[in-house]
């Protein structure tokens, strides 16, 4: 059993923010600062997916905040029409691409589509440098429960 | 640098899928059994938000995930402003806890909130136990790039 916890291991960060997106919609991924991270996982989840084609989502990475961003060879998730309440993974090694990652992402037409994505940043050389647990930071907890 | 990806040590789940949650509507739990795993790190994430509160709500937890649910003490995300896009994170101990957990907050009247909520389990004796990434498994990925 780990005796430590995640938060001082990795950190959760949002890639899309939760929304129903409307059919063949193309909403602004946030732009994610990796650096010193090793690896991203790369989580899609969805509610309701009322679209009747597939929709796509291309992982993205780019050498300047606001750059420009190309897709990272077989880094896409296909959300098709029957993936409703559904998770889907995908991995990178942070180490073999360009510093700043973003998605680009299309619904599928014929309806809308609940899509959150989260990505977990793991494996950095010091985490303290990253992860800002403070009040009001972006990584500060609601609640921490430990008995 | 950790040589092995999070995807070999860890798990994302969702709690509830994302969605855009009516007036007062609440949100169906996804049961999460956490059999194996030493932390749990709550990820409750907004998207678009007109309802402006979210009610007080708390992590439950139970020995056999259909009955005898109860709060966890402490594991509570309270009656507060929501402001859109952005994300609230907490961390329960596992090994202090029930075997299952589950989260189903009701959102606040006045309007629509986009939500969603994952959960990073962390931490297991033996991850090929709990982690089953083979084709249609629960964290079966969708891609793997590692050059």
């Amino acid at each position: 059993m780990s005796a430590t916890d995640f938060t001082s291991a990795g950190r959760v960060v949002m890639l899309l923010d939760p929304d129903e997106h409307g059919a063949g919609a193309t909403p602004a991924g946030i732009e994610l600062d990796t650096l010193g991270w090793r690896f991203l996982h790369v989580t899609v989840m969805t509610g309701t997916v009322a679209a009747t084609a597939s929709g796509t989502i291309n992982v993205q990475a780019a050498t300047s905040s606001g750059g420009s961003f190309s897709t990272i060879s077989g880094a896409t998730f296909t959300v098709a029409a029957t993936d409703d309440d559904t998770v889907l993974h995908g991995v990178i090694d942070l180490e073999q691409q360009a510093r700043y990652i973003k998605l680009d992402t299309t619904t599928g037409s014929g309806g809308a589509s609940d899509i959150a994505v989260v990505g977990v940043l793991y494996g950095c050389a010091n985490t303290a440098e990253y992860i800002n647990a403070g009040s009001g930071e972006a990584d500060e907890l609601t609640f921490r429960v430990l008995s | 640098m950790a040589g092995t990806d999070f995807s070999s040590v860890g798990r994302v789940v969702m709690l509830f899928a994302p969605d855009e949650y009516g007036a007062g509507a609440s949100a169906t739990p996804i049961v999460l059994d956490t059999k194996g795993w030493r932390w749990a790190h709550i990820s409750f994430a907004f998207g678009a938000v007109t309802s402006a509160q979210v009610k007080i709500a708390s992590i439950e937890e139970s020995d056999d995930g259909s009955t005898g649910w109860t709060a966890v003490s402490g594991a509570l995300f309270a009656w507060r402003d929501v402001v859109q896009n952005t994300t609230l994170e907490g961390v329960l101990d596992l090994l202090a806890r029930k075997r299952y957990i589950r989260f189903a907050p009701t959102f606040g009247t006045g309007g629509v909130t986009n939500a969603a909520c994952n959960a990073v389990l962390w931490g297991s004796d033996g991850p090929s136990f709990a982690i089953d990434k083979s084709t249609g498994g629960a964290d079966e990925l969708e891609f793997n790039v590692l050059t």
